[in-house]
């Protein structure tokens, strides 16, 4: 890892000189192409949880783990294919970003359709600790 | 919060030393800045270093249980007639700063089993949906190991 940052800075700093508008050059190897094959696989799970999970909450699962990951794995192979480390870096900070904002969106989703009172999917041995389920309606701006 | 300035601004200056700002050079000007910090101001930073380690110990820890959490899923995803046992569950908090609390529900977001829904209007309670688990307290307990990690180098 540590001798593809350094091959990297030596990139940035060639690539520097270089044109703008260069061609982003692509090299798989089995590594990113295995990553890649992953996150496909997470992806094609998570639209089939989307599809087949009985309510909102528990799609939701489906909608933030498994995109992440799936995501992950895609941006990770990406990354490796990559030849220019100007592209290594910004499929990074994609992937980065990514992390960051599937639990806020998830949590929102969350926190408004229950407070809403869209009551979970229950089974016989489900419990309800919150049991707030539509009871308190948010203001329109400025919770949380 | 002063020690995250030093090293941020050493990064900073090393990024334009090394010739622009890129993010390569500011992850190697963040390296070099919490080495030189841990060296020449030892005292100070020693508690800064030992957060650091804390917070690689829990990112290293999240990207495995990220995996796993997946796998759960998506065996849920393909398994023809699934059972979810979905709970909604209260978990007291230990962690007080609205930071923490943040970073604890976003964590529990992608990790096994839980999806964070809210948050006790006093900050003492942690609502998430737990799926995965027929016993509540099983989920409560994994919440509990990764509000433990996140103590290691938040409050």
């Amino acid at each position: 890892m540590f001798h593809r940052w350094s091959v990297s800075l030596l990139l940035v700093q060639a690539s520097a000189v270089r044109a703008a508008e260069e061609v982003e050059t692509v090299s798989l190897s089995p590594v990113s192409e295995a990553l890649i094959l992953a996150g496909t696989f997470f992806l094609l799970a998570a639209a089939l949880g989307m599809l087949r999970f009985p309510d909102a909450y528990t799609r939701l699962h489906a909608a933030t783990k498994l995109v992440t990951l799936g995501g992950l794995g895609i941006f990770g192979g990406a990354a490796l294919a990559f030849v220019s480390a100007q592209a290594t870096e910004r499929v990074l900070l994609v992937a980065a970003f990514f992390l960051l904002t599937a639990p806020i969106s998830g949590y929102m989703i969350a926190h408004a359709a229950y407070l809403r009172g869209i009551r979970p999917f229950q089974e016989d041995t489900s419990v309800d600790e919150w049991g707030a389920c539509g009871a308190e309606v948010p203001e329109l701006a400025g919770r949380d | 919060m002063g020690e995250l300035l030093g090293v941020v601004s050493l990064a900073l200056l090393w990024s334009f030393l090394a010739g622009g700002l890129s993010f390569f050079n500011l992850v190697v000007g963040l390296l070099i800045g919490m080495l030189l910090l841990s060296v020449v101001a030892r005292g100070r930073y020693r508690s800064f270093l030992q957060r650091l380690l804390g917070f690689l110990r829990f990112f290293v820890r999240f990207l495995g249980e990220l995996v796993v959490a997946n796998v759960i899923i998506a065996r849920l995803a393909f398994t023809p007639v699934p059972r979810f046992h979905p709970h909604v569950i209260a978990f007291p908090l230990r962690v007080r700063s609205e930071a923490a609390i943040t970073l604890l529900s976003a964590t529990i977001t992608l990790l096994p089993g839980t999806v964070a829904m809210g948050v006790s209007s006093d900050r003492r309670t942690l609502y998430a949906h737990a799926i995965g688990e027929a016993d509540v307290e099983r989920s409560r307990e994994s919440v509990r190991r990764i509000e433990e990690l996140i103590l290691g180098f938040m409050s």
